[in-house]
């Protein structure tokens, strides 16, 4: 909307009403409601004449914490200050919450009267950003006490962005070993080609030059040969789970499992290109979404604007089922799969199954969208739970992301132990 | 999940819809046309719909004006009116305010709010008392309603 003072026509019709009430009064000769209208015209002549307070106000934003890792929540604080002399009685802020956020615990306006030299403040919480999120600045809307003219205006406000900072791309999640050929960065336990040592052996006649440990020749004449842990780049697609069946969450106003896959898919997609792993983007939807595994800087900006912008991800019920089998036959070999899905039912499980079925080292992250309020929801989190564990059983390496939780905090678990 | 945006103004509007009510409630098709702008106008402020304020604020002025027809004091058509003027305005608070906050806190702008308004409307309605005089019933109805058709005249001309 625009700035400047508008009236908002609150009283509108006020003068009409005045004119019945004389009408009415002079043709029924009933002298009180003559004198009704002249209330009328008493109240439609402040309403004409009311003036719009100075919005002489500066508003501070205070983010905690500054610099969030990824999934977690961020509390913003906005605090409005009269500067003005005079008294506003109503005054309403609006802050410019980024549209890639999501606010999930309170409110990001506020409604106040204040002082001058007061200050009143609300404290939001917001999720779900992936990157650096700048705020609009805040619109400021103040009124006169009976809210008949109102002056709008906006205030930039300071510290205008938060950036989530995602885990550093070998923290990220421990790949599961594949079969692969290009030395990178999942250890494998057996010595070769790589780039930490790993053990120092006799000399072949065949092995290269470059890998003969010169120093020990030059000090016992013996010729011997470095072994370096044999580390492989993996080829990584990363599948989101949209179907709107995903798209649960433990409240009505929380971040759905969808939008929390979506930003651990941006990590990932980031992430892992820097250790030399080639990351694709899928989606486990209706619709189709594809981008071949790739490194580049150009790759990941499009792998971003995928993840935020194709209609594949935004969880839209259309009542197909999605095309499983074209889906896996894109998947390049031997890939490794990250598998993003709150299996809240059996197909996500049993897709989880099929990867692993067709050859696929796959990893499921799965974000925790249950609640236990009610006993329906109760069961579908053991019911959940089971899932889980049936599919660890089966081999796979799930890890499961709790409400509210840093990614950060599943990939250091996810370290920990091991897998 | 329970939002208390524009509860302060929407109980404001009902006290002052329920006032009006039994002031200005003095004959049956008077006191009908009260209760039926009191129920609306709980819709209207539960659903926030402006619209629906609006046909409370215009049944109230009816009761009002069915009560002064029926011979009510000029004390009763004067609170009656400010009354309905007071339910209507924080009717229209309580709905604007859910959908300019949605769930913000807002209890003091409300207070505020409600307290300028009815001290705005309390003063006019003194004001328009005194200027009137107190032997109001004698003045001649002609000369009344031309002074006031001259001060709607006046306010319309102040446009800025």
């Amino acid at each position: 909307m625009s700035e400047g003072v508008q009236r908002t026509g609150r009283w509108f019709g006020l003068g009409g009403a005045a004119l019945v009430a004389v009408g009415v009064g002079l043709l029924a000769r009933v002298p009180a409601l003559v004198l009704l209208g002249g209330l009328g015209v008493t109240l439609g002549a402040y309403d004409r004449l009311a003036v719009a307070p100075a919005a002489d106000v500066t508003v501070r934003r205070s983010i905690t914490p500054p610099e969030p890792s990824l999934g977690e929540r961020v509390t913003v604080a906005l605090t409005v200050r009269n500067d003005g002399d005079r008294t506003i009685p109503d005054l309403r802020v609006a802050d410019g919450v980024p549209d890639t956020v999501r606010v999930v615990e309170g409110s990001a306006s506020l409604g106040t009267a204040l002082r001058p030299g007061a200050e009143a403040t609300v404290t939001y919480e917001i999720a779900g950003g992936t990157d650096r999120c700048v705020f609009e600045p805040a619109t400021v809307v103040v009124r006169d006490v009976v809210g008949v003219v109102a002056r709008r205006t906006r205030v930039a406000v300071e510290p205008d962005a938060v950036t989530w900072e995602r885990p550093a791309g070998s923290a990220l999640l421990p790949l599961v070993p594949a079969v692969a050929r290009r030395p990178g960065a999942v250890p494998v336990d057996e010595g070769g080609e790589g780039v930490s040592f790993y053990a120092v052996r006799e000399h072949r006649s065949n092995d290269p030059l470059s890998r003969v440990d010169w120093n020990r020749y030059a000090r016992t004449g013996d010729l011997s040969t470095v072994e370096f842990r044999r580390e492989q780049s993996a080829t990584v697609v990363v599948v989101v789970d949209a179907r709107a069946a995903a798209a649960v969450a433990p409240r009505p106003d929380a971040e759905t499992a969808v939008e929390r896959s979506t930003a651990a898919a941006v990590a990932l997609v980031e992430g892992l290109p820097e250790d030399g792993h080639a990351v694709g983007i899928a989606a486990y939807s209706p619709q189709r979404a594809w981008l071949d595994p790739g490194t580049t800087e150009v790759h990941r900006r499009r792998a971003r604007e995928l993840l935020r912008t194709d209609r594949a991800f935004t969880a839209t019920p259309d009542g197909r089922e999605p095309d499983v089998r074209r889906l896996l036959a894109r998947l390049p070999t031997a890939a490794n799969v990250v598998f993003l899905s709150p299996l809240c039912d059996d197909d996500a499980a049993a897709f989880a199954r099929r990867l692993a079925a067709n050859g696929h080292p796959v990893t499921v992250v799965s974000p925790d969208p249950t609640a236990a309020d009610t006993a329906g929801h109760r069961l579908a989190r053991l019911e959940r739970a089971e899932r889980l564990r049936l599919l660890r059983a089966a081999g796979l390496a799930v890890h499961d992301w709790g409400p509210n939780e840093a990614l950060r905090r599943v990939t250091e678990r996810a370290w920990r132990d091991g897998r | 999940m329970t939002a208390r945006t524009g509860l302060v103004c929407g109980g404001a509007a009902g006290l002052a819809g329920v006032a009006t009510l039994f002031v200005a409630g003095v004959g049956t098709a008077a006191t009908a046309a009260g209760v039926a702008a009191v129920v609306v106008l709980g819709g209207g402020v539960l659903v926030r719909s402006g619209r629906l304020v609006d046909l409370a604020g215009a049944a109230l002025f009816l009761e009002v004006l069915v009560a002064a027809l029926q011979g009510a004091s000029a004390t009763t058509v004067l609170a009656g009116g400010g009354g309905t003027v007071l339910a209507w305005t924080f009717g229209h608070a309580a709905v604007d305010l859910r959908d300019d906050l949605g769930t913000g806190p807002s209890v003091t702008v409300e207070s505020a709010h409600v307290a300028g308004t009815t001290a705005l409307v309390g003063v006019a309605v003194a004001v328009t008392t005194l200027l009137f005089g107190v032997d109001v019933p004698r003045l001649p109805p002609l000369a009344l309603a031309s002074v006031v058709l001259g001060a709607i005249a006046l306010t319309a001309a102040l446009r800025r």
